[in-house]
């Protein structure tokens, strides 16, 4: 019996799991989006959740590609998205400057919309939409975990 | 999912801006660029109907941030119509709206320029 059920336990646990590599590339959004869809639909994730995820990594990773690197060398960043126990993880990591969202300046919330300067939004989204950040520096690597408690059927 | 742009003026000098899809990364250029096609037209109001606009970004927020302050300059305001609840979620997130007029529809938007018309005619409303 288990060698007939093995590989769609297998199926089940990848369903779960979604890893890419991704370029410093801007256009590489595209590919990002679409595994972000895949991913989701995969694990019958809710619209809003999914606008969430896709929200998140694309600021985390653009937020990489634009002030990441120094150089115009090509530098990879992985991505891993798993769903597990009604938990949602995100990881990124990349080998660009040391960089913790944990520790990055705050949009001027206080101050009219108008009058604002453009930048510090992305990054303070990511950590309203997630419960959770982790953030360390291991090996010349930016390692940055997010988790969001995501009960099945959670919207 | 790309995103499409329509613009045609409504009155003289307030313009209607369609986006349709996501202001994102990849898309916002199109957006500056027609705000900038809008802008040489020098508007009194540009009106950002964003009911087909599904998903936004924070380059797409600095887009429109961007679009606010360049009509400020010439005494021109920017406001938005039609937010679904995802592109609301964010504004919100960033605290983005209580210092926004945001139209809930057409109607709305067409009281608001008949008050408008009318305070610089002087008539009186019907």
């Amino acid at each position: 019996m288990l060698p007939l059920f093995f590989p769609i336990f297998q199926l089940l646990i990848l369903n779960m799991l979604k890893s890419l590599i991704l370029e410093n590339n801007i256009s590489e959004i595209r590919r990002l989006h679409r595994s972000v869809i895949r991913f989701a639909e995969q694990n019958r994730l809710g619209k809003e959740l999914i606008a969430d995820i896709r929200l998140v990594m694309e600021e985390i990773f653009s937020n990489i590609v634009q002030y990441g690197f120094e150089d115009e060398g090509r530098h990879h960043i992985a991505v891993d998205m798993e769903y597990r126990g009604g938990e949602l993880i995100l990881s990124v990591v990349d080998d660009g400057k040391p960089f913790n969202p944990l520790q990055a300046s705050a949009p001027e919330l206080d101050k009219p919309f108008e009058e604002r300067c453009p930048g510090g939004m992305g990054i303070f989204m990511v950590t309203r939409l997630m419960d959770q950040l982790e953030y360390r520096m291991e090996g010349g690597k930016n390692i940055l975990k997010m988790k969001k408690t995501a009960p099945p059927g959670a919207p | 999912m790309p995103l499409k742009v329509g613009s045609r003026e409504k009155t003289p000098g307030i313009f209607v801006i369609s986006l349709i899809g996501s202001l994102d990364t990849r898309t916002h250029g199109i957006f500056d660029d027609r705000i900038d096609m809008v802008l040489k037209g020098a508007p009194k109001l540009i009106v950002l109907d964003m009911e087909h606009l599904d998903y936004i970004s924070s380059i797409g927020i600095s887009s429109i941030l961007k679009a606010k302050k360049a009509l400020k300059r010439i005494d021109g305001k920017l406001t938005l119509m039609h937010l679904q609840p995802q592109v609301k979620k964010v504004f919100e997130i960033i605290n983005a709206l209580p210092s926004q007029r945001i139209f809930t529809g057409t109607r709305e938007l067409d009281e608001y320029l008949d008050r408008m018309q009318r305070s610089i005619t002087g008539e009186e409303p019907a």
